[in-house]
C-alpha cells in the first residue's frame, strides 16, 4: 500500500460515481453516486495525510515543533468537514426528492426540467 | 512513503476490490433498494481502508455517519416513496456513452497524475529526518523553545520514557481534536451552523402540506 495505489482506488470510485451522476435518471441514485464521489475524495485526502508531510517538515527542517507536526493531520480534518457537508447535502437532497415526488409524482431527473412548482 | 507489510497489502487490496465492486453495483443494480444496500457496503469497505491509513477516528465516523445515518436515511426515503424503488433506469444510450467517456477520462487523468508525480520531496521517509519520522509514527521527546515557552521543539526520537510523547499517528484522534479547537475553530463552528440550517431546511421541505 502506497500513495499511488490509494489514489488509484480513489480515482476509480470517483469515476464510477461520476458515471452514475451523468447516466442515471432516478434522483435517489444520483444522490448516492454523489456520495460515492465524496467518499473517493475523502479517501484521497486521508491518503495524502498519511503519506506526505507539509513543505515545512520535508527536506530536513531546522526546527520541528509539535504544532508543525500536528499539521500533518490537516488531511483528516479536511475529510471530517467533507463528511459534515455531505451529511447536510444528502439530508436536503432527500427532503427535496420527497417534496418533488409529492407534488409531481415523479423522481426522474429527465422529467424535472422546470423550476416552477 | 510505503507501508511495507504483506498483510497490510492483502487487506488493502481486499478492501479496495470490495469498495470498487460495491460502487459498481450501486450504479448498475436494477433495484434502487439494492443500490442503497451496496452503498452501505462500499462505505464499510472504504472505512476499513481508513483504518489502514491510520485514521481511526475517521473510520469510526465513517461507520457511524455514513453506514449508520446516511444509508439508513436513503433506505427510509426509498421505502416511504414507493415509486422510487421501482426502477433505476438509464437516461439513454447517448448519455451512457458520453458519461462513460467523461468518467473514464477523469479517472485516467487522476491516475496518470498520481503515478507520474514525484512525491519524494513531500515524503516523510525520504526526508530522512529522524525527528520527523519519530514525531509521526514513533515517539518523541520535546522541550520548550528558548525564548518562547509556548512552542514545543522536538529534539530527538525518545529514548528515556520520562519525557516522551507518542507520535502524531499513534494518537491521531487527540491531535485531530486539538487541530479542530486551535487551527480550524472557525470552520468547525461554521460546519455546525451548516448542519443546523440543513436540519431546519429538511424539516420545512419534507413537511406534509395540508390543504387549507
Amino acid at each position: 500500500m502506497n500513495l499511488e495505489n490509494v489514489l488509484l482506488v480513489s480515482a476509480v470510485i470517483f469515476g464510477i460515481g461520476l458515471f452514475g451522476v451523468l447516466t442515471r435518471r432516478n434522483v435517489i441514485v444520483v444522490l448516492m453516486s454523489i456520495e460515492l464521489m465524496f467518499n473517493a475524495v475523502n479517501l484521497a485526502a486521508i491518503a495524502f495525510a498519511r503519506f506526505t508531510v507539509p513543505y515545512s517538515l520535508a527536506g530536513g527542517p531546522v526546527s520541528v515543533t509539535s504544532d508543525a507536526v500536528r499539521q500533518v493531520l490537516t488531511g483528516q480534518a479536511f475529510a471530517v468537514f467533507v463528511i459534515g457537508v455531505a451529511a447536510a447535502e444528502v439530508t436536503l437532497g432527500l427532503a427535496l426528492a420527497m417534496a418533488i415526488f409529492r407534488r409531481r409524482e415523479t423522481v426522474e431527473v429527465t422529467d424535472l426540467t422546470t423550476a416552477r412548482g | 512513503m510505503t507501508e511495507s507489510s504483506a498483510l497490510v497489502d492483502v487487506i488493502f487490496w481486499v478492501g479496495a476490490i470490495a469498495a470498487i465492486g460495491a460502487s459498481v453495483m450501486v450504479v448498475a443494480a436494477r433495484d434502487v433498494l439494492k443500490s442503497a444496500v451496496f452503498l452501505a457496503a462500499s462505505f464499510l469497505a472504504v472505512g476499513g481502508i481508513y483504518v489502514l491509513l491510520r485514521a481511526e477516528f475517521l473510520a469510526a465516523v465513517q461507520v457511524l455517519i455514513y453506514v449508520g445515518a446516511v444509508s439508513i436515511l436513503i433506505i427510509f426515503t426509498i421505502m416511504m416513496v414507493r415509486q422510487i424503488a421501482g426502477g433505476n433506469r438509464s437516461a439513454g444510450p447517448f448519455y451512457v456513452v458520453t458519461g462513460a467517456i467523461a468518467a473514464t477520462l477523469v479517472s485516467l487523468a487522476v491516475i496518470y497524475a498520481a503515478y507520474n508525480t514525484d512525491w519524494s520531496d513531500l515524503d516523510a521517509a525520504a526526508a530522512s529526518d529522524q525527528r520527523v519520522e519519530a514525531a509521526l509514527t514513533g515517539s518523541y521527546a520535546s522541550q520548550p523553545a528558548p525564548g518562547n515557552p509556548k512552542v514545543d521543539i522536538i529534539v530527538a526520537p525518545a529514548t528515556a520514557a520520562a519525557n516522551s510523547h507518542p507520535g502524531v499517528f499513534e494518537r491521531s484522534t487527540g491531535n485531530l481534536g486539538q487541530l479542530f479547537i486551535r487551527d480550524y475553530v472557525l470552520a468547525f463552528e461554521i460546519i455546525s451552523l451548516v448542519l443546523l440550517a440543513a436540519l431546519i431546511g429538511a424539516l420545512v421541505l419534507a413537511r406534509e402540506r395540508r390543504p387549507t
